[in-house]
């Protein structure tokens, strides 16, 4: 067994790096990633100028949102607009607790027994990471309210009752993912795909799960509590500067967190291709400085083609009317939800 | 240390159930039930129930504040529009104290059998893998029962809502927004 | 070991906190303060605000957060459910487990049709 003083140092390191490449490396760049093919999809091109490529373009409207004036709009409730950014970046920094980003590992011989790159092996795993999605229902709904603003309250409304809609269909699949996995861990449920991906069983849950992560991050096609068009930005309407920075900086989070799920569950996380695993080509993912760093470098590709295909889908579907979209949530997503359970759970035992 | 911790968490938890019923705003009331829900959530950790603290928080906590939250932003309400007098709040801080303190001599009597069964750390006491196992094993019809009684409660769902599609219920905002 | 875990996302809680709030403090810090009475008021579109400031939303919201708490719920309850289902499997018990999950699953959607039916998920929802 290990060193405790290593291990605690083993975790603030976890915790240190997760933090400052969500935080400071993807945000950003998804950012820019979004406003570059924003622009390749819409004929023209995106920011190109501040850096190369415009890659320090993030960088750039990062330090023009804190300089910009912190201003307070009149009649809001302050406390609680000072609270609602607050209350929107916690559960996005908190479900990084249970994802973890590689194989267990000993870095090369750094550690006696492998150890996982997850900050904290609950035992309740997966529904850690759905209690913090549940509980980022509250940045919006207070932003909403605090703002004194009726079109911020019905933008805020509207964009919780979406949320908590489409977390109904998410949660159903999920279950479905945790029958075939045997185990809510979500170590273990990436080490059950050695063999099969669980897309391919699981291939309806799938298709209820990615339309549902996508209402659940107010993303296009389901962004209409944020619609222009009709109520102005919605719930962020009376945000600026920075606070309005922080709600931007948890949506893309989240995105990441759920992404991270996705390939987790469904695309056998840093296992190779189905069926072909790494020890099968010779590479030692679990005692090799860089098996680790291509297993990781894997996983990370795969999350990254997930957070491409959020920016992709957006810039090239309508967005849904609200009706619509609740009607996408209770009547379809969460019927196929449950007959897929049956379904799986039928093959299960009489196949 | 363990001790410290719990009095801390404990002693957090009263002040903002306090809190909750004192203040006279309910947006606040809700916060601090959020806070107190996350506490109680700490508690069930300190004793090992895994799966309970995080079912705390996913119900509770991410579903009935959510409910109670949604009724604040429909209604809009104001301070003033649901306070009482001052003597209720009197006579209700009285009870309150009361009736915190009679619990708590019981549980002071009754403290030791309470620590004798508390379960050893290290145990896979509350983990959810226990948990699942003791109901499917024990507890099958109970779980049966409980799907019987969410479907009861749906149908009272639909008894609460059910209206004759009428024009008294769409307000201006829904309309116009609906129109533009 | 879990003490340990649990520390873990405490330290993450409180990180996620300072975030926040250390990025809201730097914009008060470091913001150009140019204020005119302007820029208090609401904004709605450049127009001066009209209408009734406690206009009624449609009760149909409630109703999605009332059935949101009876589904989640019916979820938690499928997951013992679900991670038990690969032991009963490969002890022998699939039916009996497959027959469990499958009348709580009908006992729900009985619910839903009755949601449905009701027209409590049309409109708004």
């Amino acid at each position: 067994m290990e060193d405790t003083t290593i291990l605690w140092l083993f975790l603030l390191g976890k915790i240190v790096l997760f933090f400052s490449v969500v935080f400071g490396a993807v945000a950003p760049i998804m950012i820019w990633v979004e406003r570059r093919v924003a622009g390749l999809v819409q004929d023209r091109y995106g920011p190109n100028r501040v850096g190369p490529f415009g890659l320090l373009q993030s960088l750039a409207d990062g330090i023009k949102l804190i300089l910009k004036e912190p201003l307070i709009p009149q009649g809001v409730r302050k406390p609680y607009y000072l609270l609602a950014p607050i209350l929107a970046v916690v559960p996005a920094a908190l479900s990084f607790a249970v994802i973890p980003f590689g194989p267990p590992t000993t870095l090369g011989g750094m550690f006696e027994t492998p150890q996982r790159l997850q900050i904290a092996n609950l035992n309740v795993g997966l529904i850690f990471v759905m209690t913090v999605t549940s509980l980022s229902v509250y940045g919006v709904a207070l932003a909403g309210w605090a703002s004194n603003n009726k079109f911020s309250v019905m933008g805020a409304l509207r964009a919780s009752a979406q949320m908590i809609s489409y977390e109904l269909a998410a949660g159903l699949a999920i279950v479905s993912i945790i029958m075939l996995s045997g185990s809510v861990d979500l170590m273990r449920i990436v080490e059950s795909q050695a063999g099969l991906w669980h897309i391919f069983p699981g291939f309806l849950a799938f298709l209820v799960f990615l339309p549902a992560i996508y209402a659940e991050t107010n993303r296009t096609p389901f962004d209409l509590p944020e619609a222009e068009a009709e109520l102005v930005v919605g719930y962020h309407t009376e945000y600026s500067g920075i606070k309005f920075g922080l709600f931007f900086l948890s949506e893309y989070s989240i995105m990441t967190t759920v992404s991270a799920i996705a390939v987790l569950l469904f695309f056998g996380g840093w296992n190779l291709l189905p069926g072909l695993n790494w020890a099968d080509i010779g590479i030692d993912i679990q005692n090799s400085m860089i098996g680790t760093l291509i297993a990781v470098s894997w996983f990370a590709a795969k999350v990254a083609f997930f957070l491409f295909l959020f920016v992709w889908v957006r810039w090239t579907l309508p967005r849904f009317r609200y009706d619509q979209l609740m009607g996408l949530g209770w009547k379809t997503l969460l019927p196929i939800a449950i007959f897929n359970i049956l379904i799986i759970a039928g093959f299960m035992v009489f196949a | 240390m363990m001790e410290f911790a719990f009095y801390l968490v404990a002693g957090l938890m009263l002040l903002s159930a306090g809190l909750v019923a004192f203040r006279p705003k309910p947006i606040e009331s809700a916060l601090w039930l959020i806070l107190h829900f996350f506490l109680t959530s700490t508690l069930y950790v300190f004793i090992g129930a895994d799966f309970v603290a995080v079912v705390q928080l996913l119900v509770y906590a991410g579903a009935i504040v959510v409910l109670i939250t949604f009724v604040i932003l429909l209604l809009n309400l104001n301070p003033q529009e649901i306070s009482g007098g001052e003597s209720i709040r009197w006579t209700s801080t009285v009870l309150f104290l009361c009736s915190l303190g009679a619990v708590l001599f019981c549980l002071h009597i009754s403290t030791p059998s309470l620590l004798e069964k508390m379960p050893a750390p290290g145990s896979s006491f509350g983990s959810i893998e226990a948990f699942s196992r003791t109901m499917i094993q024990n507890y099958s019809w109970s779980f049966e029962v409980a799907g019987f009684l969410l479907l009861l409660a749906l149908i009272g769902v639909g008894l609460l809502a059910y209206r004759r599609p009428s024009t008294r219920d769409h307000s201006n905002i829904e309309n116009k927004s609906e129109a533009a | 070991m879990q003490i340990f875990d649990y520390s873990g996302v405490l330290i993450l809680l409180i990180l996620g906190v300072l975030t926040g709030v250390g990025a809201i403090l730097a914009s008060e810090i470091l913001g150009s303060r140019r204020y005119y009475p302007r820029k208090d008021s609401p904004y709605e579109c450049g127009i001066p605000s009209e209408g009734a400031d406690n206009t009624r939303f449609s009760v149909k919201f409630y109703l999605v957060a009332v059935s949101f708490i009876l589904f989640d719920i019916e979820t938690i309850f499928l997951v013992p459910w679900a991670i038990e289902f690969q032991n009963y499997l490969q002890s022998g018990e699939g039916i009996f487990i497959f027959f469990i999950g499958g009348l709580f699953l009908f006992v729900l959607t009985l619910g839903l049709i009755y949601e449905w039916r009701k027209g409590l998920l049309d409109w708004n929802q």
